[in-house]
């Protein structure tokens, strides 16, 4: 037997109670012998048992998931989805989504209908078949930053008004009416692909694919031609202020001992903004005997122009960035941005080189035995080193290893600053960098380490503006984590 | 609360019925949530229609009728298989998409029992592609309102006449009814009345149970059909598309069984016939586990990858990868081919109650053709909606109320006060089941079940209820031992093999037996069928 907590609610009061279930059982299961054995009455919603119908979304753990097909734990705590009213118990109000999917006109639109069966060539069917899987669980409502703090309705929305906006057969303006739903407040932090149980990827196929429509039809924010303009002159998405990194570097940093050669992508923001980060990051690579090698005429990845819809942009410098890399007699080509890594990673498909982030480097080629280092700290998870490449165990075991260093872990959570939000809607990524500055500050830390440049500039900008609201005296650095390993090696 | 056109269900048939209706009042009123308690949104095999220049309506209806076991009524038949092309088209008018073949025509697979590829489908997850066309297409109508979360528990009815149902609030335990000028039952099958069935959770009979307490005739309640393979421990229905695909059925000893039971279509053979097989090499010894093997690890990754897509997934989920390794499957309780006795305009006996859907009897006979029930939801659901809107047109409330059997039920559950745990009464009634009244029945067996089920519902007046959960317990069991009597009953009456029923006591099928069992409160009566009725059609 194990122990698992039930959150209640009977309507007025709220509570917490523990109960003893078998182990190896489904939550769903658990929840069944609860009411057999204790007559607890809890009311929860069920129906398939198969992950079929999407009723049972709760969350546990802090995480929606589906009663149906996860196992309990001992010290497991359940709890009705965030983000919604709860009616009882277990039971969300879901009237309120019912409402919003008849306001986007959730059916096909459309003036004539064939008489006949529709020739269609597969091609198409197939295409659509992942957005039509979903089961309208709510699980990725309940975990979306920006649903959370804007007029933004979430994340399935935008895949239903996709799965129109691409049935050829549909005749509305789906992106336009997108658009309107404020799809431009979405981090695309992917934190609802993480969750889905049907594994609807809604960041690439759903909000990148309607921005890009919404785009070519004249619908877009005015801030995102601007960092279009930049890329057009500079080749790269913010203004230069400083002597750029790649005009105060060499081309090749051998390491005394080599165990590996890399392609150092610097990002724009390393290159612009953030010179000293990318001194660090070649300083570090060469202690831990990786030759970097720097290759001048590069580009912007592209990333805020896949993210915001500019897809020509995107493309024209994909086709650049793949012309110098591809030529390279490298190991692979390393990455200290999250956003940088995560689109070489997933939209240059036609690449011959391989992509790390700095951490996965790092931890292949070995640590050192770093100095001790007096300081508590936590990390934040980039969204797109966390979940768009799946790195998160790499940054805290190079973090562990540091002696005297004090690690607080906290929930991974959205800053604010990706998928074009920054720049297009600063009020909502300062809402939701509101949220992370609370987060990060009630962890009571000297500094936030993370490895993204715009996490960074964000957080940085974030935890300012809170510790004002505020009035607090206590200050938190924030710093890439070559910048702390620098301090370290 | 007043509407004209009262439905009660939340799957295909409930949905259909309602886009028919949809220029009238409706209520859907739902016991899960819309679109997701029904068993349209789980089905996964697909859709059969006749759209192949060299398939016809004949083969069809043939096939129909043959795997029903001759007893089917051979004008419900005509209608589905004549109708199913028709129905599909709307679908996908209503915003689903079927897959395709190549040239862009629909596309189309084999399925057992069939002797054509009829079935049109969407990957190996097409209840859930209908399901959602057909909710997006209801949310285009204001006067289609949906209740969610309510449980029927028991119909308004007066001099033999339908003004809707009294229900219970799920989320709150209040007890309330809605009047209709017509009522549609659409609930479904009554699966949970077995201890291992594809069935979701909500599937405890209800309207069978409501509707026979009211004097409603229900037909040929023996034939409960047992998918062949669930899997085993959680009752994960694998899909007859998988044999479709080319799955191999063996036992422990790694024997292709299906040589002994039916060698001339192996695995492809109808449902009863696998079942039946899976189950006797189960209980003589030669299963794994609780179950048998079925093997697709020798098809290629792309095919298991995109047609069992649905399958791979979920068991991956538990653990096992069918690119690499068998499933273990066991027959599982899935459809019931007996329930409401309807015409061709799905009319029950009950002025102003149709029924379409699981709920009805008679379309599929003795046995269900794989592929079939899918397109019963939209053929019949469809003619139920007309017929109802029709009726509409000519009936009104007649100054009803209910006042009298709402106090009725509260003053029933406030002298709940015994100790028994209505849980324990649940498992009592499906072990009695799956024991006597499963794949393999007997006269000893069946008699038994009777003598238990009457004790099982001694006991419900000693039920402990302290909430809506119990409450909720309480009025399905009600149902649960009706529906379980109902099935018994008739089981014990036909003494001879037939499709799914299976009397090891009378294991041929006997000419004089090819008919129609039908309860009618405490009556039960054999309605003869004349194999001429079926030479109209296929000459």
């Amino acid at each position: 037997m194990i122990k698992i907590t039930v959150k209640r609610f009977n309507g007025e009061k709220e509570y917490l109670e523990s109960y003893e279930v078998p182990e190896n059982i489904t939550v769903l299961e658990a929840l069944e012998y609860i009411n057999k054995h204790y007559e607890a009455n809890i009311l929860f919603r069920a129906s398939c048992r198969n992950a079929q119908c999407g009723s049972c979304a709760v969350t546990i753990n802090g995480e929606p998931r589906l009663a149906c097909e996860t196992k309990v734990e001992d010290g497991m705590i359940i709890e009705p989805l965030r983000g919604f009213k709860v009616i009882r118990d277990l039971i969300v109000d879901r009237e309120p989504y019912y409402k919003k999917l008849l306001g986007i006109k959730n059916y096909l639109i459309r003036k004539n209908y064939p008489e006949e069966l529709e020739i269609l060539i597969p091609k198409y069917v197939e295409e659509n078949k992942e957005l039509r899987g979903c089961i309208d669980c709510l699980s990725c409502l309940s975990v979306c930053p920006a649903r959370e703090v804007s007029d933004y309705p979430g994340p399935t929305f935008m895949r239903q008004l996709a799965r129109f906006a691409f049935d050829k057969r549909d005749e509305d303006g789906r992106e336009i009416t997108a658009y309107f739903e404020n799809i431009y407040n979405c981090t695309t932090c992917a934190k609802c692909v993480e969750v889905c149980p049907k594994e609807i990827d809604i960041v690439h196929r759903a909000i990148e694919k309607l921005r890009a429509l919404a785009f070519s039809k004249g619908y877009y924010i005015e801030n995102h031609l601007k960092v279009r303009e930049n890329v057009l002159k500079y080749n790269r998405s913010v203004v230069e202020e400083e002597l750029p990194l790649l005009k105060q570097v060499a081309d090749f940093y051998p390491a005394e001992s080599e165990k590996l050669r890399v392609a150092f992508f610097t990002g724009c923001l390393v290159d612009f903004r953030l010179q000293n980060v990318g001194k660090d990051a070649i300083k570090v690579l060469n202690a831990h005997g990786v030759s970097v090698v720097i290759p001048k005429n590069q580009v912007c990845c592209g990333s805020p122009f896949f993210r915001t819809g500019q897809r020509d942009v995107a493309e024209m410098l994909k086709r650049k960035n793949l012309e110098i890399f591809n030529k390279l007699d490298v190991d692979c080509v390393v990455t200290i941005c999250a956003g940088c890594g995560s689109t070489l990673k997933n939209d240059y498909k036609e690449r011959k080189f391989e992509v790390k982030d700095i951490t996965e480097v790092l931890t292949e080629v070995g640590l050192l035995k770093y100095k001790p280092l007096k300081m508590r700290i936590t990390y934040h998870d980039p969204c797109h080193l966390r979940r768009g490449q799946k790195i998160y165990k790499q940054p805290r075991e190079i973090l562990k290893s540091i002696p005297e260093l004090e690690f607080i872990d906290i929930e991974a959570r959205c800053c604010g600053a990706g998928g074009g939000v920054r720049s297009g809607k600063p009020d909502i990524a300062n809402l939701i960098g509101k949220s992370r500055a609370r987060m990060i500050y009630d962890a009571n830390v000297d500094a936030v380490i993370t490895v993204c440049p715009f996490c960074e500039y964000h957080i940085r900008d974030s935890l300012k503006r809170f510790k004002e609201e505020n009035k607090i005296d206590k200050e938190i650095d924030v710093m890439n984590i070559v910048s702390l390993l620098a301090k370290v090696i | 609360m007043k509407t004209d056109i009262l439905i009660i269900g939340g799957g295909g048939a409930a949905a259909r019925a309602a886009i028919e209706c949809r220029d009238k009042n409706v209520i859907i009123a739902v016991k899960g949530l819309f679109g997701k308690s029904g068993c349209t949104v789980m089905a996964e095999g697909g859709y059969n229609a006749v759209f192949n220049p060299k398939d016809s309506f004949k083969k069809h209806f043939y096939d129909t009728v043959k795997g029903g076991g001759f007893i089917n009524n051979p004008k419900l038949v005509e209608i589905l298989v004549k109708n199913a092309p028709k129905e599909l088209l709307n679908l996908e008018r209503f915003g689903a998409l079927f897959d395709r073949t190549e040239d862009g025509f629909i596309a189309q697979r084999p399925f057992g029992g069939q002797s054509f590829n009829r079935t049109c489908y969407c990957g190996d997850r097409t209840g859930h592609e209908i399901m959602r066309g057909l909710m997006e297409y209801i949310s285009k109508f204001e006067r289609i309102k949906i209740l969610e979360e309510v449980m029927a528990i028991k119909l308004i009815v007066k001099d033999n006449r339908c003004y809707g149902a009294i229900f219970l609030d799920l989320k709150t335990g209040n007890i309330f009814p809605i009047f209709a000028k017509a009522t549609i039952l659409a609930t479904g099958g009554a699966g949970q009345l077995y201890p291992i069935t594809s069935n979701p959770i909500q599937k405890t009979g209800d309207g069978f149970a409501i509707a026979y307490n009211e004097g409603a005739e229900l037909i040929d309640m023996e034939m409960v059909q047992f998918h062949p393979t669930g899997m085993v421990g959680t009752g994960i229905l694998v899909t007859e598309a998988v044999r479709g695909e080319g799955g191999i059925l063996y036992n422990k000893y790694k024997e292709r069984f299906m040589v002994r039971y039916d060698k001339e279509r192996m695995e492809l053979s109808t449902r009863d016939v696998v079942a039946r097989a899976i189950y006797k090499e189960i209980q003589e010894g030669r299963g794994v586990n609780g179950g048998v093997y079925l093997d697709v690890s020798h098809l290629p990754n792309e095919v298991i990858e995109k047609k069992l897509e649905t399958m791979l997934k979920q068991f991956l989920r538990v653990g096992i990868d069918i690119r690499k390794e068998p499933m273990i499957v066991s027959p599982t309780a899935h459809h019931f081919m007996g329930g409401l006795k309807i015409n061709e305009r799905c009319e029950t006996n009950i002025i102003g109650l149709f029924a379409c859907g699981e709920v009805t009897g008679g379309v599929h006979g003795a046995n269900r053709l794989g592929g079939n029930a899918l397109a019963d939801t939209q053929v019949f659901g469809a003619i139920a909606g007309k017929s109802a809107k029709e009726f509409v047109e000519n009936h009104d409330f007649n100054n009803i109320d209910a006042e009298e059997d709402v106090a009725k039920i509260l003053e029933e559950i406030n002298s709940l006060k015994g100790d028994l745990n209505v849980y324990n009464l649940i498992e009592d009634l499906r072990k009695v089941m799956w024991d006597y009244v499963s794949i393999i029945r007997n006269e000893d067996g069946l008699k038994k079940a009777l003598e238990k089920i009457d004790e099982i519902e001694r006991n419900i007046d000693n039920v402990k209820v302290n909430g809506i959960i119990d409450l909720q317990n309480y009025f399905e069991l009600k149902n649960m031992v009706v529906v379980a009597k109902l099935v018994t009953k008739s089981a014990l009456y036909r003494k001879e093999s037939r499709g799914a029923h299976y009397r090891e006591d009378f294991p041929e099928t006997k000419e004089e037996w090819r008919g129609n069992i039908i309860i009618k409160g405490k009556k039960m009566w054999f309605e003869k069928l004349d194999y001429s009725v079926f030479q109209n059609f296929l000459e």
